[in-house]
């Protein structure tokens, strides 16, 4: 892993991550050769745009190393498909992107007009000490404008870096090891008010004592990496959902997106598919694609569980004359020859009657008795709301007649590969679960949640 | 919905009491309720409450039984106490014992009229009281009899004999009662036997508010019946009760007249007896003999037995539940 960053020494924690099983294809995708470093920060218009510390002839900035051992990084994008296949040359972004000394990563706002990187600053000329600040630059098509340096997130000797744009381009999240913060790198963001980016705010629900670096977001969702304690190894890359102004509690991808290695920089295409980063080939940072190898279901079942039944005695014929004593679990409820009852939820109830023949006032005592089994069959859908209209979703196979080992979460046409995903429940959720064993053992579930 | 996401597993207790022994053989049992059997001499008027002055009562010994065994009547005279006596007691009557092949088998015999071969099979004891003083109150023992001098039918559960009552010269009512038993001079039951009829007259209690019953069995075949009754004098009313139903009112038969009522056999009552009860009125009722038979839907006369078969029936609910809409 590069050190030119915000990176110092990692632990290795054995402790196995949070992760569910899927089945993750992930390939290497053919950038960077020899000893070079490279990794992907951003997927944009067709073009994947990647950070490289290769020695690019001919250029000034090779010659003014002041980095220990590591040559300066540069950005680079290349045409792509989403599989990761190569459709054209690597190319080097223009002088106006990269500098003498590191540029990148760089991220994209919505409307794909403004790029937004990490580079060099230099505020003091006679100081040689590098720290990194935040840039942006007009992007039109393929063509950038001049780079200019967010003046306002810029701090003297601290380093401000990874910039990304989130919540409609009107969120920046970046990261800083700016003094005051919870550890040794943290996650900050700055709102953008008359065109100005506010003062910098911790994210506090989700820095830790340790690095938190490499923000990426798809959706509602931030990604990030971490060596905190709990994850596989190295740095490992961890979700968190935003919803109402609240992050969720950061969950770590699973193997083999995380490995032992340093693993960051996590960009979903979509929900199946994207790129990630890792220096798990020879402690050389290299660019990964990831495939889900998720199967989807036929048809959907609709999550529905009837605790309400409607209950009569099918034999007695000359009901005028009879009064019922309906019991549930030794309990007197109901004396009329039908009745409805809704049970609390899912058990074991015990239904006996009794039945008084009025003309003779004669009692035939437990002339029925009847166990109630409410269970589900198939795995449920579990929904738990917060206080801030969150929804968390998980899902339980303690009833279901069959287990299913995979399992992911198809939220309004968005996949969630986390085990428990938390939405905003402020709009209506097609909530669907697909779990399976292998391609041919798949079932659907399917849940509305209406606001 | 899943597969029925639902998943209901219910059980339904079922409760039967074992018949065997339960009441003895006791004709009538003391679970029926009814102080006697009742037949009158062949110039009784019908309105007395016998249709036709014979009652043919069949006793049924298990295969297992291989002892030998009694029949006894009690009261089997007519006059002194118990009797229904018209001016004076001159009324003949005959208690005559019947087994081996045919005994049960031939038709006549299961009809609900004395006519044609009802007298089939072999005569194995016959004797005819008038008013002796010697029977007033007391049994009369037929016996010892060996089970294999009936007729085995295994419809029946074992060897059947056959004891035909029949009212002769004279108009009075003897009322008698009968146990089958193991001893000549005890009542002592004889171990899984039973006794039925398929033409019951008997005598209710004079007290009001009594409950007499009696319980026909319904085999597999059987879709429907028609209970018939006859000089019920209105009193009270009639209900049927099962393991499927509770208190189906059936049709009562005023003073020397026959009322008939039908009822569709469910499922669950095949295999099983019925419980008919005979609900007296609120008012005393002196003297009150009727007649009852069930047959069903091809007019076969179903067997009433001293222990019903099965047990007295318990009604057992089928519950059932579906989602509310």
């Amino acid at each position: 892993m590069l050190r030119v960053l915000l990176i110092s020494c990692f632990s290795l924690f054995l402790l196995i991550a949070n992760t569910y099983a899927q089945d993750i294809k992930v390939t290497p995708v053919k950038i960077g050769k020899g000893t070079e470093n490279v990794f992907a920060s951003s997927y944009h218009n067709g073009y994947l745009y990647y950070c490289s510390d290769k020695i690019e002839k001919n250029k000034k900035s090779q010659t003014t190393v002041i980095n220990e051992s590591s040559n300066f990084l540069n950005l680079y994008r290349v045409k792509m498909s989403q599989e990761g296949l190569l459709t054209e040359k690597l190319t080097r972004l223009s002088d106006s992107i990269n500098s003498p000394f590191n540029d990148g990563p760089i991220s994209f706002s919505m409307d794909g007009k403004t790029a937004y990187f990490s580079s060099n600053v230099f505020l003091d000329p006679m100081d040689s000490t590098l720290h990194l600040g935040l840039y942006q630059a007009e992007l039109n098509n393929t063509t950038f404008g001049k780079r200019q340096l967010i003046e306002e997130l810029t701090i003297k000797d601290v380093n401000v870096v990874h910039p990304i744009v989130f919540q409609n381009d009107d969120m920046l999240i970046f990261v800083s090891d700016v003094g005051g913060g919870m550890g040794k790198s943290d996650l900050y963001y700055s709102l953008k008010k008359d065109g100005i980016w506010s003062t910098p705010i911790n994210i506090v629900e989700i820095n830790t004592e340790h690095v938190e670096t490499f923000p990426t977001v798809f959706n509602n969702r931030l990604y990030f990496a971490s060596d905190r304690p709990g994850g596989i190894g190295g740095l490992d890359i961890y979700v968190t959902s935003y919803t109402n102004g609240k992050w969720s509690t950061p969950v770590a991808l699973p193997t083999p997106i995380n490995s032992e290695s340093d693993d960051f920089l996590f960009i979903p295409i979509d929900g199946k598919r994207g790129f990630f980063s890792s220096n798990r080939t020879n402690s050389l940072d290299r660019i990964f694609t990831y495939n889900y190898l998720i199967p989807s279901a036929e048809k959907f079942t609709p999550q529905k569980i009837d605790t309400c039944f409607t209950f009569q005695d099918d034999f007695a014929e000359n009901k005028e004359d009879l009064v019922y004593h309906w019991k549930i679990d030794g309990r007197l409820l109901y004396e009329t020859p039908t009745f409805s009852h809704c049970f609390p939820g899912i058990g074991k109830y015990k239904v006996t009657c009794d039945i008084l023949e009025r003309s003779e006032n004669r009692l035939h005592e437990q002339v029925a008795e009847i166990d109630v089994v409410i269970t589900y069959t198939l795995p449920m859908i579990l929904t738990a709301m917060d206080n801030n209209n969150q929804l968390k979703l998980s899902c339980t196979q303690e009833f279901s007649d069959k287990k299913y080992k995979n399992w992911y979460w198809k939220i309004n046409n968005i996949n969630y590969f986390d085990q428990s995903p938390v939405v905003d429940a402020q709009v209506n959720l097609e909530i669907k679960l697909i779990l399976w064993n292998n391609e041919k053992d798949v079932i659907g579930l399917q849940y509305e949640y209406v606001k | 919905m899943s597969k029925n996401v639902i998943l209901y597993s219910f059980v339904v207790l079922f409760t039967f009491l074992n018949w065997v022994n339960v009441f003895g053989q006791a004709v009538p049992s003391p679970e029926e309720n009814i102080p006697f059997l009742v037949t009158f001499g062949k110039q009784a008027p019908t309105s007395y409450g016998d249709d036709d002055n014979t009652q043919i009562f069949f006793f049924s010994i298990p295969k297992s039984f291989t002892k030998p065994f009694y029949i006894r009547i009690f009261d089997p005279e007519i006059g002194g106490q118990h009797d229904e006596i018209v001016k004076t007691a001159d009324t003949e009557c005959t208690f005559s014992l019947y087994g081996g092949l045919g005994c049960v088998s031939d038709k006549a015999a299961r009809s609900v009229d004395p006519k044609g071969n009802y007298k089939s099979g072999n005569l194995l004891h016959s004797k005819s009281f008038t008013n002796e003083n010697e029977y007033d109150n007391e049994w009369y023992t037929i016996g010892p009899l060996n089970p294999s001098q009936g007729e085995f039918v295994e419809e029946y559960f074992g060897y059947i004999f056959k004891l035909i009552c029949e009212g002769g010269k004279g108009n009075d009512g003897n009322l008698y009662r009968y146990f089958l038993s193991s001893s000549a001079t005890q009542n002592i039951p004889v171990e899984g036997g039973n006794a039925f009829t398929f033409e019951y007259s008997f005598r209710l209690f004079d007290k009001p508010g009594q409950v007499a019953h009696i319980y026909p069995y319904v085999d597999n075949k059987v879709v429907s019946i028609k209970q018939t009754n006859f000089d019920f004098d209105a009193d009270g009313y009639l209900k049927l009760y099962s393991v499927a139903t509770i208190g189906t009112q059936l049709t009562m038969s005023g003073d020397d007249e026959w009322k008939e009522s039908t009822y569709v056999i469910k499922p669950q009552e095949k295999g099983t007896s019925l419980d008919i009860q005979i609900v007296q009125g609120d008012k005393p009722k002196r003297n009150n003999n009727v007649v009852f038979y069930v047959t069903n839907q091809y007019g076969e006369a179903l067997p009433f037995f001293a222990v019903p078969i099965g047990g007295v029936p318990k009604y057992k609910g089928k519950i059932s539940f579906t989602p509310t809409k």
